[in-house]
């Protein structure tokens, strides 16, 4: 166990815990974009910044991968923590600025209009779906390509993939919804036959279900009775 | 079926307030005393985020400490954090399958936050429902099997001998079995390759030569496949040869049967001495006597029509390597190349295209409403360029026809239980499960067996092939976690309703001394769809996890609510691939919609037992909704189709004793596509809301007994 102190409040975690773990064991909010309890910290969107106050200065960190330390001091909504996520939400706006969750985020911290303009786009590469297909699905149908102004999510040559299960795991993660189904699966229309070879026949003893199979015993000839003709019927 | 470990039973109900994702809408310390009061429960608790480390612990030492043996976590969606509550619980010394989870976020707090008590109503069901079938649930640990480290590899075509030989050069022991007594495959008939324009025979000889050198690899000709054995890492065949059967046991199987060309009798005179197939001419080439001056090629002869629809891939780049090759040896030769479309692959095909029209080839296109006619002297053709006849004399006429699958591949497939395609071939064999769930088959399909391929493409799925069957066969040993079906022996008849059903053929009737036979689950093959449990007439087959007790119980305690008695009650029975992931999706983009609908999540629509929809009605459901995959979006094949048949069967049995049967209805919805499940929620809600409640009184319905 180790002590830290996040806004002020003096807390108390296990060793291992990131600040942000601790925090929101804590009550303590830090918006996040990339973060997700199943999955292992990215750290890519930069929203969880934090001040780690140090012994000559400060420096902000990622609070979903950076582990706690004894005796650290943190603030969570100091005014150079803001300042930074003011300017990451700002570069989220300039192709997101229509999602409410860019916009939120934008009224939260007091951004009214981004410096910058990109064509509107509702994936802001949080690469949550990819790691969720990844890590928790375990098929790693679609990953990040390209790289710098060209990077999006897609399937290998962004052609339909065979290796996706249609779990919609992706859909269901992604904070914007900027993803679809159908952007990834191929539509298998053509459903394969399974031919059955199995032969089904008539009851023998109350003639009424297509249950008996044609290997098990006549129970009529058991009885000494007349065995019913055999008709195969339709399963 | 075992009846569950009754006494001792010790649930621990978590409740999660995800920060205060789900504490902002429910009142969860309310809902963690009230879950205190349901039966079993020794423990309940209320989290702050249950996945964190810190609650994970806590969890883990709530376990540990009360001695918890089945745990019910209520939070957010089991999709994302039930891989991670598990392995928690495995780590405190209690079977993963122990667990169960409640969606009360996507379920419940997000999507009824205008309507609080409602909302809490539900969450309550949902909770007793947890605990009721936790309460059912049994420990499993899965099957594991080792692999045989050998395969064996169908088909000595040049997909087999390159698939053998790579396999081989990794160090696995491969046997290569040919029906023919030559190895080489289609390959054997032809002249020269394309594009290269080398020797076809060269070429076969130099694999083979590369093949007999390889000690891995024993090649046995003449011989065929009359019996598979085994299953999964373990297959055991019975292969014939010469009228003598061995057995040989292999971990993979790589098939490589390859295509036949198509002989298509009576089709523009084919069968007469002027009409021959391209493969034919490939021999005339050969022998090298060609005696023809007016010489038409059709192509697309018996492909892509009604009956032969896709385009076989290879005709064109075989119909420009014999043009080019007829013009360069016989320039004199007039040569009319008849095709509806030209799509030859390789690197450059538009470099021979020009070059055949240089040394003097015709083309003419003809549109698939027109198709060329053949007489005894001449072709007829629209050409579409022209919009007019053309007349075309010929002395040697040479169709193009498709690959089609060969004769023996629905043999083939039913012996190693393979699925077809529509038109005869063998489709890879990718399932959309869970890769934790099942276990690959170990049988791998490349070559023109899975669709006509050219030689390139060909070498490049055996390569694959061969790369997939080689990290399948060296992980020695692979586990399938998934539930599986199970057979109770004593209550099984034989009737084999079970056997038919199962779209993964994986259950077989098991001859018992001489009496009866019963049937026999693979648990490797099995999937854990469930098709098999509503299919038994006297219910000796169920599914692990979700057998008939468990969602009885499940049904009746969710229905059993007590404060939500003046609205009305819809019981979802949603299929997880998409009724429930979309109504999940619902949640995750916070969608309002009814709170009367209270979901449980099963495999498959077609686990569901119309007895299942009876007991829900008995228990006081106002309406009944089935939710699975829209047609052919199956993940296991049929399972929506056995849905649809049971639910319209059911359906009649209602109405013909006047049971109002507005108040059960089957949906197919799409995993991604949220709105359209509120939509559909809500016109149901409003329609079993102007239904009203149950005539409970009227119990007239009671016998109907599903057909």
């Amino acid at each position: 166990m180790m002590n830290l102190t996040i806004d002020n409040q003096e807390i108390e975690v296990e060793e291992g815990t990131t600040i942000l773990e601790a925090a929101r064991d804590n009550g303590i909010f830090i918006p996040t974009l990339c973060y997700h309890e199943a999955l292992e910290p990215y750290a890519a969107c930069r929203l969880c910044v934090v001040e780690l106050e140090g012994k000559r200065d400060s420096r902000l960190v990622a609070s979903c991968a950076y582990p706690c330390e004894e005796g650290a001091v943190v603030y969570t909504n100091s005014e150079i923590v803001r300042c930074s996520r003011r300017v990451t939400v700002e570069l989220l706006m300039a192709s997101g600025e229509h999602l409410p969750l860019v916009r939120a985020l934008a009224t939260e911290l007091g951004v009214a209009e981004p410096r910058f303009r990109l064509p509107p786009d509702d994936c802001i590469l949080c690469g949550l779906c990819v790691r969720a297909c990844r890590d928790i699905v375990g098929v790693a149908a679609i990953s990040l390509m390209n790289r710098g102004m060209e990077k999006k999510v897609g399937p290998p040559f962004e052609i339909a993939s065979n290796a996706c299960i249609e779990c919609g795991t992706c859909v269901l993660i992604c904070p914007t919804g900027a993803l679809k189904l159908q952007d990834i699966t191929k539509e298998q229309e053509d459903v394969h036959r399974w031919d059955s070879l199995f032969d089904h026949h008539s009851c023998h003893i109350c003639g009424d279900h297509n249950l008996e199979p044609q290997f098990s015993v006549d129970y009529r000839s058991l009885l000494g009775e007349q065995p019913l003709d055999e008709e195969p019927s339709e399963g | 079926m075992k009846s569950p470990v009754k006494d001792n039973l010790k649930v621990g109900v978590f409740i999660c307030d995800c920060g205060t994702e789900i504490a902002s809408y429910l009142h969860t310390e309310a809902l963690a005393t009230a879950a205190e009061q349901l039966p079993h429960v020794a423990l309940s608790r209320r989290m702050r985020y249950l996945c964190s480390r810190r609650g994970l612990t806590k969890m883990q030492e709530a376990i540990r400490g009360a001695g918890l043996n089945r745990i019910v976590v209520a939070g957010c969606t089991p999709r994302t954090h039930k891989a991670h509550l598990r392995s928690a619980c495995r780590e405190a010394g209690l079977n993963g399958h122990l667990l169960e989870t409640v969606n009360i976020r996507e379920g419940c707090a997000w999507v009824h936050q205008a309507d609080g008590e409602a909302a809490m109503a539900k969450a309550l069901d949902l909770v007793r429902a947890g605990v009721a079938r936790a309460s059912l649930l049994e420990p499993y640990e899965g099957t594991k099997i080792q692999i045989t480290p050998s395969a064996l590899v169908i088909g000595g075509g040049i997909a087999g001998m390159t698939a053998a030989l790579a396999l081989a050069e990794r160090g696995v022991p491969v046997k290569l079995i040919e029906k023919e007594h030559l190895l080489g495959g289609l390959i054997r008939n032809l002249h020269t390759l394309y594009p290269t324009g080398r020797r076809a025979s060269e070429f076969l000889n130099g694999q083979i030569e590369a093949l007999r050198q390889q000690p891995n690899v024993e090649i046995l000709v003449d011989t065929q496949v009359s019996e598979v054995m085994g299953s999964v890492g373990n297959y055991h065949l019975v292969v014939t040869s010469d009228g003598n059967d061995t057995i040989f046991n292999v971990g993979a199987i790589i098939v490589a049967t390859g295509a036949q060309v198509r002989q298509p009798y009576g089709l523009f005179r084919y069968g007469t001495s002027k009409v021959i197939t391209q493969l034919e001419l490939e021999s005339v080439l050969a022998k090298g006597d060609l005696h023809a001056e007016q010489m038409v090629m059709i192509l697309c002869a018996g492909s892509r029509d009604e009956r032969t629809p896709y385009c076989s891939g290879i005709c064109c780049m075989t119909a420009l390597k014999q043009a080019l090759l007829i013009k360069e040896s016989h320039p004199e030769v007039k040569l009319t190349l008849v095709f509806r479309d030209l799509y030859p692959k390789g690197d450059n095909p538009e470099e021979d295209i020009r070059k055949a029209k240089q040394l003097g080839v015709d083309f003419i296109q003809y549109g698939p409403e027109a198709e060329p006619r053949v007489t005894a002297e001449r072709v007829e053709v629209y050409d579409l360029l022209i919009k007019r006849n053309t007349n075309l004399p010929y002395d040697l006429l040479v169709l193009a026809t498709p690959l089609v699958p060969q004769k023996d591949a629905t043999v083939l497939a039913s012996l190693l239980k393979i699925p077809l395609d529509s038109h005869g071939f063998l489709p890879d064999i990718r399932f959309r499960l869970r890769p934790r769930d099942h276990v690959e088959r170990g049988i791998y399909v490349c070559g023109a067996a899975h669709y006509p391929s050219d030689i390139q493409e060909t070498t490049f799925q055996a390569s694959s092939a061969a790369a997939r069957a080689f990290n399948f066969l060296r992980q020695n040993q692979v586990v399938s976690e998934g539930l599986v079906a199970v057979v109770d022996a004593t209550l099984c008849t034989g009737c084999g309703s079970c056997v038919e059903i199962c779209p993964f053929h994986a259950i077989n009737l098991k001859q018992q001394d001489g009496l009866l036979s019963i049937s026999v689950v693979d648990p490797l093959l099995c999937k854990g769809c469930g098709l098999c449990a509503p299919s038994c007439p006297v219910k000796a087959i169920s599914l692990q996890g979700s057998s008939d007790p468990q969602l009885m119980a499940q049904i009746k305690a969710i229905l059993s609510s007590e404060q939500g008695r003046s609205k009305p009650l819809i019981l979802g029975l949603f299929c997880e691939w998409s009724a429930y992931a979309a109504a999940e999706l619902a949640g995750a983009r916070h969608l309002q919609y009814p709170p009367h609908l209270r979901i449980i999540p099963l495999r498959c629509a077609g686990r569901i037992d119309p007895y299942h929809i009876l007991w829900a009605f008995l228990n006081g459901a106002d309406g009944v909704l089935v939710g699975g995959c829209p047609p052919g979006k199956c993940h296991y094949v049929k399972g929506n189709q056995q849905a649809e048949r049971r639910v319209a069967k059911l359906i009649d049995a209602l109405a013909a004793r006047d049971f109002e049967i507005d108040r059960l209805r089957l949906e197919w919805f799409q995993p991604d596509d949220a709105s359209a499940f509120v939509e559909e929620i809500s016109i149901f809600a409003a329609q079993i809301e102007d239904l009203g409640p149950r005539v409970t009184q009227d119990r007239r319905w009671r016998n109907v007994r599903a057909a």
